[in-house]
């Protein structure tokens, strides 16, 4: 389980520019749970995921994964635990490497590496090559051997993707990766991405950009506004909502809507 | 000076010169971040090997010496950029201006007549760089397709990614600047060696040198591959130099060694500008 208590994210605190994004977000997500957030533009849903990543530190509050106290840990350990794959793909694939050396550095990550040893070998060509025409995406196995910065974009959410699952980590944070591609492939990209994640059973928290897509497959709704949970639904009363009412959430003003840290961050 | 000696002159400093090359090669290409100390390890290599040997030491203790000084100075680089923060140029620039300013001090510019290996011609000088270039260049070769060196080519995409695969982003950067400024100060202790001459500004305009040189190889050869990059950065040195030093060199065409820096200013300017226009739309092949 990973849940964050009272988490608040302030940027550039103290100057004029100050820019509260988060305000106080409790939200606790169980083992094996989808979960999407919606919300406006500038709601605070890519600061939340960023935070649970380890992207940036949050500012007040706590992150808890299991039960241990995961708030200042630096991204070296967090990425142990949190993978993300985000619409900005230069922080969740080697953009200079092949896709082929990306797998094989996944594979060995958090590892003592070898100064000797060669990295690539051909029975792991092998084993990708299947591995990735089982996953029939697009016919990525023939793109084994390309740069990563040199394929289409759907390819690299893919990898970043299958990079997190032979990490073998426990939580994914997916941040509107299917943005910028046509509707066909967005569709594609998405049932591959929620194939993977249902069948490993990854604790997913998700912003996309399909909301009728996130409804149908989530097992819970989170709504964000002015940095703060709106409405959370999950099990009956999910499967009651519309999509008319998810809209109508997202201009729900929170109770207090100009919450302050207990402390002066 | 016959064509064969003059032709095993210049292929002698340019494979000297090449050992920077890869040194540069693993800063810009493969850190993709400008590292300055190079100015700085490869005169502190000429120098610290030069007045040793005078001193009359062991030529290959001074070498070895030299070496360990480049990988120290490379080191204090990673640090202020991994610790303080400092952006790579300026904490490059801190390096160069410290270690100027105590080679200064510590060595008077001076000419020397290299004992131990006595004034060689220009063929055995050639055979003692290719010696050197041939072991030093496989193992780089070897260390980049390994385990490690995958890791090292991570960090050039950035900070973020590189941990998120589970590598020390720290170790990483130290390490590969250690390894840069070692060949740098290898690189200079052979000039060294070759001119029997040292001065405290030896290393200047090495950045240029490095990065025109680097360019040269990719327009030889084809940087796609981990190897044919790496082979590209060498050759690129080795022609690069070896054409400046026809130009310059009192013995060969003789433009005398103060335009040094302009053509390798020029030259680069060229390279850049000359640049074929579907070679900018290429992702993988930035400047």
């Amino acid at each position: 389980m990973i849940s964050t208590e009272d988490a608040f994210v302030v940027f550039n605190a103290g100057t004029p520019l100050e820019r509260v994004a988060l305000r106080g977000v409790s939200l606790s997500v169980q083992d094996g749970e989808v979960v999407s957030i919606f919300g406006n533009n500038g709601s605070g849903r890519s600061t939340l995921l960023k935070a649970l990543a380890g992207h940036i530190p949050l500012s007040f509050g706590r992150l808890w994964y299991n039960n241990i106290d995961v708030t200042s840990q630096s991204l070296l350990a967090r990425s142990k635990i949190v993978a993300s794959v985000f619409a900005d793909h230069t922080v969740c694939t080697a953009e200079s490497l092949t896709v082929l050396e990306n797998l094989v550095l996944a594979t060995m990550s958090y590892q003592t590496k070898s100064w000797v040893r060669k990295a690539v070998h051909d029975d792991m060509e092998d084993r990708f090559y299947s591995q990735l025409r089982n996953l029939n995406f697009m016919d990525m196995e023939q793109l084994l051997h390309e740069k990563v910065c040199d394929i289409a974009n759907p390819y690299k959410h893919i990898l970043a993707l299958l990079i997190a699952i032979i990490k073998g980590v426990k939580v994914l944070v997916i941040d509107e990766h299917s943005t910028g591609l046509d509707a066909e492939t967005a569709q594609i990209l998405l049932n591959v991405t929620m194939k993977i994640i249902r069948s490993k059973k990854i604790t997913t928290i998700m912003v996309t950009n399909d909301p009728e897509f996130s409804v149908k497959h989530s097992d819970r709704l989170v709504v964000l506004n002015y940095g703060q949970v709106v409405a959370n639904v999950s099990g009956e009363e999910k499967k009651k909502m519309k999509l008319e009412d998810l809209y109508l959430a997202f201009t729900r003003k929170p109770a207090v809507s100009n919450k302050k840290a207990p402390v002066n961050v | 000076m016959t064509v064969v000696d003059g032709i095993f002159f210049l292929l002698a400093f340019g494979l000297a010169f090449s050992l920077m090359g890869m040194g540069l090669f693993l800063s810009n290409k493969v850190f993709k971040l400008v590292d300055l100390t190079c100015e700085s390890s490869f005169a502190l290599g000429g120098c610290i090997y030069g007045s040793m040997v005078l001193s009359g030491m062991n030529p290959i203790m001074a070498i070895a010496v030299a070496m360990f000084l480049g990988y120290i100075l490379g080191i204090i680089t990673a640090s202020l950029i991994n610790y303080i923060r400092l952006d790579p140029i300026m904490a490059g620039l801190l390096t160069v201006g410290g270690t100027q300013s105590l080679l200064t001090k510590l060595v008077e510019s001076r000419t020397f007549n290299p004992s131990v290996f006595g004034n060689l011609s220009p063929s055995s000088n050639f055979v003692i760089a290719a010696i050197i270039v041939g072991i030093v260049g496989y193992l780089f070769y070897r260390l980049m397709i390994s385990e490690y060196g995958l890791s090292m080519r991570v960090y050039g995409d950035g900070e973020i990614i590189t941990e998120s695969m589970g590598i020390n982003g720290i170790k990483v950067l130290s390490f590969g600047l250690g390894l840069e400024n070692l060949l740098c100060a290898l690189s200079g202790a052979l000039v060294a060696q070759m001119t029997g001459d040292f001065a405290v500004n030896m290393g200047s305009g090495c950045i240029i040198f490095g990065v025109s040189a680097i360019l040269l190889g990719e327009k030889m050869f084809d940087g796609a591959s981990i190897k044919t990059a790496i082979i590209g950065a060498f050759v690129g040195s080795v022609c690069y130099e070896a054409l400046l030093k026809l130009i310059v060199s009192k013995e060969m065409i003789g433009f005398g060694e103060e335009y040094n820096n302009m053509l390798m200013a020029i030259s680069m300017m060229m390279l850049v500008a000359l640049r074929p226009i579907e070679q900018e739309n290429r992702t993988s092949n930035r400047v």
